[in-house]
């Protein structure tokens, strides 16, 4: 029989514990009734929590909250704006998008140099990444003859069906 | 050769040296000849001075088309490519697609000198003792349609292998997306590529490793011969296999996926348990609620449910 704590199997409470400590949690406790089952508390790093009552105070003041609202509000309007909408002409400019949702990746092997690299002049049969779903993997060709003036995606970032890899300057 | 192989894989008696030579429409001297060449390749065929020919037994440790075809009963679904060595088979494919080679076929090697998993992760196999084979389908599908190809090739591994388990078939489960594990144990990789271009995919090359009659050094790798405690034939395994692979195909055309699907996900591991997805660097918890017929995992995580197209998948993580 195993060990039981409150009626809970001991190696499963472990278990909880093992896993809400990976998942990076700061403080946490769980009670059953009056029994205290787990208690969990990490030293928040300095920094991180520094930075993070900045933008979301403890006691947020109305007008700071509205300051915090429209920072971050023209902060999700300008990344696209610097990314995709500079590229919008189509005679000058190609979109290398990704056919599938997936994983993008950057070079065939990790650790290994990229298909391609800002400035590479590519063709149309280049291949230019890989996006994984599945576990199938989908070779990504340049389809138009250019050169790579942005790469959008990190490596191993995930990406959407249709969504924007790569911008090439039409040669 | 080959003609004179099958006609006497096909003949449960002896086949005199002149039937053969009519047959064939050949002298009887190159049927000689012939049963020469095939003696050499290490077929052994008795003669009989009255009677004529007989098979004793194949050559071994080889996969041979002949005696695929012979296991098959009809003609194969796909042309079948035998080759000695080859770096790897989807490699193979992928130079036979560029020379524009066209229609649907199946590389096998009997050696693989640079076997692949996922990110070129080392694939081990015994030169003569595995299966690895690599099929090529050319189609004109959208890429949404990508996933069904390798859950019917999972499936049709996983149906033909289940076929030699009897009562431990149990044990054999396919690990999404495409693997199948014995007891936890690694049995056979699936690898797929592709190259889309306009949102259609032309070809797929489905790489399959399977291990057969190999003693597999890594502790988390198994054969099937070290389950079954003996050698399997590998002609009548991959015979098997092609067999399983066009029916699959053949419901799919038919608008039939979805028995495909149902089959395919009553095999899948961890369905309804807690487990971890690894994308990139990032970690995801939670409980694997569904895998859908497109393949997309769902986990649910505190009632939140997250939809996932990549990334390893594992449940060991309690431990």
């Amino acid at each position: 029989m195993a060990k039981e704590v409150f009626g809970y199997n001991i190696d499963f409470l472990k278990q909880v514990k093992k896993l809400l400590k990976e998942a990076n949690i700061a403080s946490l406790e769980i009670e059953d009734g009056e029994n205290r089952l787990i208690k969990i508390s990490k030293k928040t790093h300095p920094e991180y929590s520094a930075a993070a009552q900045t933008i979301i105070p403890a006691q947020p003041h109305p007008h700071s909250l509205q300051q915090a609202n429209a920072a971050s509000q023209a902060l999700s309007q300008a990344v696209p704006v610097s990314k995709e909408s500079a590229y919008s002409d189509e005679a000058k400019y190609h979109k290398i998008k990704s056919p599938v949702i997936g994983t993008f990746y950057e070079s065939p092997v990790p650790g290994t140099p990229a298909f391609v690299k800002v400035g590479d002049t590519v063709s149309k049969d280049s291949t230019v990444c890989i996006v994984e779903a599945m576990k199938v993997m989908n070779e990504i060709k340049a389809d138009v003859q250019g050169k790579i003036i942005e790469i959008l995606k990190a490596n191993s970032a995930s990406v959407q069906a249709q969504e924007a890899l790569f911008i090439v300057e039409k040669a | 050769m080959n003609q004179i192989i099958s006609l006497l894989l096909n003949q449960e008696n002896y086949l005199s040296g002149q039937e053969l030579a009519r047959k064939l429409n050949l002298s009887r001297t190159a049927v000689w000849k012939q049963i020469h060449k095939a003696k050499e390749a290490g077929w052994k065929i008795e003669s009989c001075r009255k009677k004529g020919y007989k098979i004793i037994s194949s050559p071994k440790n080889r996969i041979i088309h002949e005696i695929v075809e012979f296991y098959f009963k009809n003609k194969l679904p796909f042309e079948l490519i035998l080759l000695e060595s080859a770096d790897s088979t989807n490699e193979a494919a992928k130079r036979m697609l560029l020379s524009n080679k066209e229609g649907s076929f199946l590389v096998t090697a009997e050696e693989q000198t640079a076997g692949k998993g996922r990110f070129h992760r080392k694939w081990e196999s015994q030169k003569g003792k595995d299966l690895t084979f690599s099929l090529c389908l050319s189609l004109d599908k959208n890429i949404s349609e990508l996933y069904s190809f390798t859950m019917i090739a999972a499936l049709s591994v996983y149906e033909v292998i289940a076929s030699y388990l009897n009562d431990q078939s149990a044990l054999l489960k396919i690990k999404w997306p495409n693997d199948i594990y014995y007891d936890g144990k690694k049995f056979c990789g699936i690898l797929a590529e592709t190259f889309a271009e306009d949102n259609i995919i032309h070809h797929i090359i489905i790489g399959i490793g399977i291990n057969i009659n190999s003693s597999p050094t890594m502790e988390t790798a198994i054969s099937l011969k070290s389950i079954l405690g003996k050698e399997a034939d590998r002609n009548q395994i991959l015979s098997e296999i092609m067999r399983k692979l066009q029916e699959n195909l053949l419901s799919y055309q038919q608008g039939k996926f979805e028995a495909v699907y149902k089959k395919w996900k009553a095999a899948v591991l961890w369905i309804g348990k807690p487990v971890k997805l690894l994308v990139g660097q990032e970690a995801h918890y939670g409980i694997l609620t569904d895998i859908q017929p497109n393949g997309a995992l769902l986990i649910s995580d505190s009632g939140k449910e997250s939809v996932f197209y990549s990334g390893d998948l594992s449940a060991d993580f309690l431990l």
